[in-house]
Order: structure tokens, then sequence, then C-alpha cells
């Protein structure tokens, strides 16, 4: 597979965790985008690895993490006013609105699992933690979620851990 | 609990179907372009900083390695009105008490390579002057930092010399100049006899380049004594300079106090300036013709 194929596969599912992680499809678009470039002149070893998406994801992650640190810290300094977006879909908003709550590693987990198809055994080696811990955090996780689109969009369109 | 039972499974394909419509990848090509690009800007970065390097070391290279110019002493120019000065050879005399001036601004001590293994040296001193006699003087080099302190190769300090014949009205009118320069090959030199013949004084202070032609009224102290000397202070580096005299004794003026020789330590009122050496009372320097040397640094 050379670059530009691999690139057309996998930067849309890329970018929709990076989404998912960071509520901001531009920015998961940047830092996706700044992630390809950093794998292009590494790609003669990249194409040998079995998933060169994990080391573009975990490289746009780290990016999409640095930037969100940066935007705190400057949002610390100066009142930066909002920039006008198109008004996303109600249950898009639900679901975002809902990750945004959860801790930055449950989320992560949340995301592989449910946007990178990631079984919880690459979870676990992803972000280096236990199986067992991994399991912990999707369920907190999903109560948490499930308690959250309960309370703002009612009980018939509440989503719950069965 | 298995993935078909996940309601969040379902929420999660909601969002997916809606966002990946709206996500338009810019391309493998950008990203070519974009790495393309970082590379150049790099490797002109890399480029302009050598080339700055370069620049950098020829400069340096430059400044302290090339400043031997040539240091022999400048033949002194007889200003052509003074020729009826007398040309009696002048008696001979003993030097006398060292006098200094600093040629720059703080000295400053460095490891030099060219000096030895990082031998110290230093990048400021003064022009101090050793010995007088009927043949002329000599000036040497003296680091106020450590006193036995080379110049550090490529420093060199231009010491400005000129001579003056005094008048009874006690002005002095230049009579020769010259340059020599001091500097690790040479941190000795004499300056070769070129004044009048009679009551001549010697100067030292700063910033003689551009020696005054006349001096308006010549400062000689209370009397005009051989070998004795009189400090004047240089307001540009705001350090003293001396004021040799020797030859043969002036006239006292007849009104002139009894003398008392001035030590090389007396404060000089600080409102003089090198070729302003003017006194409050010149007419004590009436009397006879005063041929007078002087030597700015």
């Amino acid at each position: 597979m050379d670059f530009a194929e691999f690139y057309a596969a996998t930067f849309r599912g890329l970018c929709m965790q990076l989404y998912a992680y960071t509520g901001d499809l531009a920015s998961a678009q940047d830092v996706v985008q700044e992630a390809f470039c950093r794998a292009l002149p590494r790609w003669s070893a990249l194409s040998k690895y079995d998933d060169p998406a994990a080391w573009v994801r975990k490289v746009a992650w780290n990016l999409a993490t640095s930037r969100w640190r940066q935007l705190r810290h400057l949002a610390g300094l100066t009142h930066l006013p909002d920039e006008p977006i198109e008004a996303p879909k109600v249950e898009r908003v639900d679901l975002m609105n809902a990750l945004a709550t959860l801790p930055a590693r449950q989320r992560q987990a949340v995301v592989l699992h449910y946007l990178a198809d990631t079984s919880i055994a690459e979870i676990s080696a992803i972000t280096g933690t236990s199986e067992g811990t991994i399991k912990s955090w999707l369920h907190r996780a999903r109560a948490s979620l499930a308690d959250q689109l309960t309370v703002q969009d009612g009980p018939s369109k509440g989503v719950r851990d069965a | 609990m298995p993935d078909e039972l996940d309601p969040l499974r379902s929420a999660f394909e909601q969002v997916r179907a809606s966002v990946l419509p709206s996500i338009r990848p810019p391309g493998a090509d950008r990203v070519t372009a974009t790495v393309r690009r970082r590379r150049t800007v790099r490797s002109s970065v890399a480029g302009f900083a050598a080339v700055l390097m370069v620049l950098l070391g020829v400069w340096v290279v430059g400044a302290h390695g090339d400043r031997h110019g040539p240091p022999s002493t400048e033949p002194s120019s007889p200003v052509p009105s003074l020729s009826v000065l007398p040309s009696v050879p002048p008696p001979s005399l003993s030097a006398g008490p060292s006098a200094t001036i600093t040629a720059g601004a703080g000295p400053t001590v460095t490891h030099h390579p060219a000096g030895g293994a990082g031998s110290p040296c230093v990048t400021d001193g003064i022009a101090e002057m050793v010995s007088m006699g009927s043949q002329g003087w000599q000036i040497q080099f003296f680091p106020v930092q450590d006193g036995n302190l080379a110049p550090c190769p490529g420093y060199r300090i231009p010491v400005y010399w000129a001579t003056y014949s005094l008048k009874p009205d006690g002005t002095g009118t230049l009579y020769a100049k010259g340059t020599i320069y001091l500097d690790a090959q040479h941190i000795r030199r004499s300056v070769p006899y070129r004044a009048p013949a009679t009551c001549a004084t010697v100067f030292i202070g700063h910033d003689w380049s551009s020696t005054p032609g006349t001096l308006s009224a010549y400062v000689m102290g209370d009397t005009f004594q051989q070998n004795s000397r009189q400090p004047f202070w240089d307001h540009k580096h705001d350090l003293p300079g001396v004021q040799w005299d020797r030859f043969q004794p002036c006239p006292s003026p007849p009104t002139a106090p009894p003398s008392r020789p001035r030590h090389r330590h007396d404060p000089e009122p600080r409102d003089r300036a090198p070729g302003d050496l003017r006194r409050s009372s010149p007419a004590r320097l009436s009397t006879g013709t005063h041929p007078t040397l002087g030597i700015g640094v």
C-alpha cells in the first residue's frame, strides 16, 4: 500500500475518532492532517507496520491533547470570542456533549471502542493499561453517557447500559 | 453486553453517519506539498545559519586577527611656520616619572589562543611614557588590570603625539606631530625627538587624533620646571593625562608665586580638555619663547 492509498483509506475514520475525542471537527481534521504529514517522511518504515494507522492515530491524539492544553492555557490569558459554526444535529450534540464530560482516558477508551472498532485487548495495548481497567472504564463511561443522554433527551430517547 | 444490544453503538453510528460526509480530506498531495515545503524551509534556514556563522567567523577573525597595520612610527611633520624656531639640541634629560593614558574603555583580560595555550592577555590598557632623553622618548604598553599581561594579538593602541612651540603670550603653536602604535609585537616604541630646543613640554592625553594647531594658553604650571610634569584631565575617558616639561627651563614670569612641584596625583580641574589647556593666568607665561613638545594618546 502506498501512502496515498493509506491516506485515502484511513483519513476519515481517524478524523471521526479525533472529532469524538476533541469535540471539534476542524481541529480534528487539522491534527489528523498534521499526523499524516509526520508519517510521510517515515512512510518507508511505517508501511511495514501491521497497523500504520495506529501510529498516525497516536500522533494525532497526542497533537490534539497538546493543542487542547495550549488552548486551555491561552483561554486563561485571553477571552477569545466563539467562532460561529453551523449548528449540528441534536443527537450529535447530545453525544458529543456527553462525551466531553467523561475523563480523558474513559473518553479515549469509548472512542477507540465505538468509533475505531478496537477490541479491549487492542485498547489495552494502545493505552498501556490492563484489560480489566479498560473494561472498568468502558462500564463507567457507558453508565455516565446513558445518564446524561437520558437527562438531556428524556426517558424515551435514553440510552442505558443493559 | 453484545454489541447489537448496546444502545451506545447505534448512537455512535448515527454520529458517524452524520459527521463523515462533512469530512473532506485535504488529500495526500497536500501532505506531500507540506512536507516538501517544510524541507525547503528547513534547508533554507540551515543554509542561512551556516552562511551567518561563516560571516560571523570572518568578522571575528578580521576584527581580532588583522589589526596589525603598519605600526611603525609615523614621520613627524614639522609645521612650516615654525621654521624660525631654534634648532639647538636640548640638554640630555633623565627620565621622569611615568605618565599613563588609557587607550579605551575598561581593561579586559581574555585568554587568546594565539598568545600560547590559552595564555591570558588584555584587550585594553594604557600607554605609558617610560623614559625621555635627547634622542626622544619611549612609550610602553601597560595593562591596567594586570601589569604582567601583554596585549592580545590584534589589539593595538594608537598613540598620537605633537610638539608645540610656546610663544610669549602663552599660546602654543604646533611644531610637529605623529602617530605610533603599541601592540603585542611592539609593547614599547621610541618616539624620535622632534621638538623645539628649549622650554618644551610633553603632553599625554586622549583622543588627539585631531591635534590642534594652536594652544590658546599653554598650561605650564606655576613654574616651568625641567622634567616636571603636570596632570590634566581627559574628558573623553574621564582619566588623567600628563604633560611633561623638559628642555631648558623657561623664564618664569616676574609675578610667579613660589613654585610647588605638582604631584602626579594632584587633581586637575575637570573643565579642561586636551587641546584646550587654558589657564586663568596666561600672563605668567608672557616672557620668553617657549618651544613646547606635546604627546597625545
